[in-house]
């Protein structure tokens, strides 16, 4: 790389007052977003399917706007770049804060591109993000959707999965009946919207089942995968653990087949309403793991959110 | 009140050749909160009409329908005549329901997710917020499939109906319903949003 491609002292600058302002939850202005995720493309359009990363690096799962209680999970496993982070996938939609989250861990990606890797969800897409509040936050706080599509096309850069110290795979959702091999992974081109099938869209959308084999996922895409698939995809690409988000649960962690997936959730209190505990992965240097577990953060008043006079439905 | 009695014959697990179990645009949540209002929004609705033509009219230009198609359908079975007033009403008096409707609706979000077969909740889009009116623990845990439906009212099938039967179709595909996981002829077509 040539001496242009390095980042200039002023450049970081700006992105410091950049992250500084996102860190009291204000939105930058349309012009800076845009500035802001041209770099982020030339950053991720050079990472891989599988992005390899090392250890230590705490690991998170889906945030889903919940910026304050983003800020919490800071306060807690560390300030980036201070705490080396893997995100999950699912910055964005449900709660009131996509816009200033997702900003600030692409802000952050930019400015610490080593420090923290940031993968795709299933919500990381146009089709789901218009259904779901992205888009309507977007056009609500900045008067049209073109930063929607700014990001929206950047979310096609997002690396799909990542791989800790060759053991630990990360990925939003689960495997694929159409992958075997991380190399599979690494081949195909993921610079578009998500698939409604196929190994790219299961990748984000599967979840792991009690039972064995492949089943048809309830979600309405992607696959459910029982021990006997996570222990051969295991087993053949060598690794200790798949580590994934995707699923609501109780306690910010659950364990599934006897230890080798475990499924991390990091929005506490989910819509704010669904009483959860949140957690992070820690994964120490001698490759120790501890989790993490956090309640929401200190609740301020919500923002007034347009409701319908309820429809006649009886 | 039909999603909840599918709901409820569902969870009862009496049907044996149950497949699938689709509810359009009802949630507990929604639906118990609304009930206070329920009265005041029968109370306000057109109550004789001089024609079927004019309450069909009704529904779609003041009332909860939007497809002028499908209420033309839907509407004649809903009114009966009265000799005595000379005039069009609605054939269920909804209103001397009401000691009913907190038992049609208490407890349904557990029932939904109790239910072993298959299941897709169908969400009205012009209900804002209407990604938290659902089940929202059950849906992210991965336990039915949600689709919101945008630019329609309550009656999903009645305003959009093309797209409410490509969701279906999709729906029964993908869930292998049917004798013998007969193919459905004819290309997949995604459904319009998925949760």
């Amino acid at each position: 790389m040539g001496a242009n491609s390095l980042p200039s002292a002023e450049s970081n600058f700006d992105l410091d007052e950049q992250i500084s302002q996102l860190m009291q939850c204000k939105p930058l202005s349309e012009h800076q977003v845009r500035v802001l995720c041209e770099k982020a493309k030339e950053i991720l359009m050079e990472e891989s399917n599988v992005q390899p990363v090392k250890s230590p690096v705490t690991i998170c799962g889906d945030i889903h706007g919940q910026f304050h209680d983003l800020a919490e999970l800071f306060r807690i496993g560390g300030k980036c770049p201070d705490t080396n982070y893997l995100f999950m996938g699912d910055y964005v939609d449900r709660g009131y804060y996509s816009v200033e989250t997702v900003t600030l861990l692409v802000s952050l990606k930019v400015r610490y591109p080593q420090r923290i890797t940031i993968l795709r969800g299933n919500h990381e897409s146009r089709q789901i993000t218009q259904v779901y509040g992205f888009y309507d936050e977007c056009l609500r706080k900045y008067g049209n959707a073109s930063v929607w599509k700014i990001f929206t096309d950047l979310f096609d850069f997002f690396p799909l999965t990542a791989l800790v110290e060759s053991e630990i795979f990360c990925l939003h959702g689960g495997l694929s009946p159409s992958i075997e091999t991380l190399d599979n992974i690494r081949n195909f081109d993921r610079v578009q919207e998500v698939p409604h099938e196929g190994p790219m869209c299961d990748l984000l959308w599967s979840d792991p089942d009690d039972r064995c084999g492949w089943g048809i996922s309830p979600r309405g895409a992607g696959y459910t995968f029982g021990q006997d698939i996570s222990e051969q995809f295991n087993h053949s690409n060598k690794l200790k653990l798949i580590a994934r988000a995707h699923q609501l649960v109780m306690d910010g962690f659950n364990w599934a087949h006897e230890q080798k997936v475990v499924t991390i959730f990091s929005a506490p209190n989910y819509c704010y309403r669904c009483g959860n505990m949140a957690s992070i992965l820690e994964v120490d240097d001698s490759k120790g793991h501890t989790f993490i577990q956090f309640d929401p953060a200190p609740r301020r008043g919500e923002p007034d959110v347009t409701r319908r006079t309820p429809d006649y439905f009886l | 009140m039909g999603g909840s009695i599918a709901v409820h014959v569902a969870a009862r697990r009496s049907l044996s050749t149950l497949a699938g179990l689709l509810v359009v645009d009802v949630v507990e949540g929604t639906a118990m909160t609304s009930l206070i209002h329920m009265q005041k929004i029968l109370s306000s609705r057109m109550q004789h009409f001089s024609s079927i033509e004019k309450a069909i009219e009704w529904s779609v230009r003041g009332g909860s329908l939007r497809n002028i198609d499908s209420a033309r359908v839907s509407i004649p079975a809903t009114l009966k005549y009265d000799d005595s007033k000379k005039c069009y009403l609605y054939r269920t008096e909804l209103e001397k329901t009401e000691q009913y409707w907190k038992g049609w609706y208490e407890g349904l979000s557990d029932k939904f997710l109790s239910c072993p077969v298959p299941k897709l909740l169908l969400l009205a889009g012009t209900r804002m917020p209407s990604w938290m009116c659902g089940h929202t623990i059950g849906q992210m845990q991965g336990k039915f499939q949600m689709a919101v439906v945008r630019h329609t009212g309550h009656a999903i099938q009645e305003d959009v109906p093309d797209e409410f039967a490509t969701l279906i179709v999709n729906f029964i595909s993908r869930n292998q319903i049917g004798p013998h996981e007969i193919e459905i002829p004819g290309p997949r077509k995604p459904a319009f949003s998925k949760p």
